[in-house]
């Protein structure tokens, strides 16, 4: 089993929750935004746990900390930027996957336009490096500022992503005569109230007409060839850490104990 | 000379010469900025320009790239423009900046190059390929 934690921390100190999510659900590949503190305080806190072995992964994407429980010489840079960063992990005895974390400009700055824009442009960055890589077993985590079903997610030209793990399994769509290759995304199976105590990964109550209140902009997408590892519940939101509960009496993020997201989490049975 | 409307072929009504304008392109700036970095690295890292075509103008993503480890590739900073060279966008912080004529470009270009973040990537990516 392969254990992804992502976590946007939005510049709050929580060194010691995020060691204790790493021990609590056994995590290998740990990836944060805003993290707000010196990368080695968090690798030194992991290491202090019952899982130790962490150690930062060798990756420029200066505003996304990676750390793992392997060795780093197991993973390949491939492609870093300010907003994302892709990479391969050769491990032992595993075949190799491709990473791809992301942290992806937030609507204050960016119109819709901006963040479809970007995800065509990333789309077609990890089409480049599949390539080269040989395989499609891409999994790709982080904050995306966009919901499930926003254009620069679903859209073809962007990342493709949908919501149906049978549509998924077709591998890719042909629009225009091009074929664009297929994300399956998880993460709509958590909207709403129906999955929990929440229904998403961050609220945010807009004063204008439209309002979600809800939003998973913090989200996890596979290709279909890592679809044979994957199952229903190995992607999940996690509302409290150990015995700190990360969110309100209403279901919010609570800022006093953790950040404005709240931490996911998921796995591969590779 | 008059116009034949009798011929059949239609006269050509274009200026007797198209010149360029005189600025530089953006594109060219950052490409010779590329082929330095190159030089200056005796060719362990490559600079790169990709460029990419919108509705509202060119992006361009000026790419350190290090052949010695399967083309690894950084992308430092992104720009736009639209049909007009000027103003260049660049991202400041969190927000965007406008740049609105060559020189102020060459002066934030520089600023870049010579940032505490940018030369951090860069010595680190030499003692990878050392």
């Amino acid at each position: 089993m392969l254990t992804f934690l992502f976590w946007n921390l939005h510049g709050k100190p929580l060194v010691d929750l995020v060691a204790d999510a790493v021990e609590e659900h056994d995590a290998d590949i740990v990836i944060l935004a805003e993290w707000g503190r010196d990368k080695y305080q968090f690798v030194d806190a992991m290491n202090r746990t019952g899982h130790p072995g962490f150690l930062p992964a060798p990756i420029l994407a200066k505003n996304l900390f990676i750390a793992a429980r392997f060795d780093p010489d197991f993973c390949m840079p491939r492609h870093d930027s300010s907003r994302f960063s892709i990479h391969s992990w050769n491990l032992p005895a595993r075949q190799e996957i491709t990473v791809v974390a992301t942290h992806l400009p937030g609507k204050m700055y960016w119109s819709d336009n901006d963040q479809m824009l970007e995800c065509t442009h990333l789309a077609k960055t990890i089409r480049h490096w599949e390539e080269r890589a040989g395989h499609t077993r891409t999994i790709m985590i982080g904050d995306f500022n966009m919901n499930p079903f926003e254009p620069g997610m679903v859209g073809a030209i962007g990342l493709n992503a949908t919501m149906a793990r049978r549509v998924a399994e077709r591998g890719h769509r042909t629009v225009q005569a091009e074929r664009y290759p297929f994300f399956y995304n998880p993460m709509w199976n958590l909207f709403g109230d129906a999955a929990g105590d929440t229904c998403g990964t961050y609220y945010y109550d807009s004063p204008g007409h439209v309002s979600y209140f809800w939003n998973v902009f913090d989200q996890v997408l596979l290709r279909p060839e890592l679809l044979p590892f994957f199952h229903p519940g190995h992607a999940r939101v996690l509302t409290e850490i150990k015995q700190t509960k990360l969110i309100k009496g209403d279901g919010r993020p609570d800022e006093t104990t953790g950040s404005d997201h709240l931490p996911l989490i998921a796995r591969l049975s590779l | 000379m008059p116009i034949d409307f009798d011929s059949t072929e239609t006269p050509d009504l274009w200026p007797a010469t198209l010149d360029p304008v005189p600025e530089k392109a953006p594109a060219t700036i950052l490409k010779e900025q590329a082929s330095a970095l190159a030089r200056k690295t005796q060719w362990k890292l490559r600079g790169s320009v990709e460029t990419a075509v919108g509705r509202h103008g060119f992006t361009h993503t000026f790419q350190i790239i290090v052949p010695a480890l399967q083309d690894y590739t950084y992308d430092l900073f992104v720009v736009s423009h639209g049909l007009e060279f000027y103003p260049v966008k660049v991202a400041d912080g969190g927000s965007t900046k406008e740049l609105k004529t060559e020189a102020e470009f060459l002066d934030w270009l520089g600023g870049q190059f010579r940032s505490q973040q940018t030369l951090h990537v860069i010595g680190s990516l030499l003692r990878q390929v050392a």
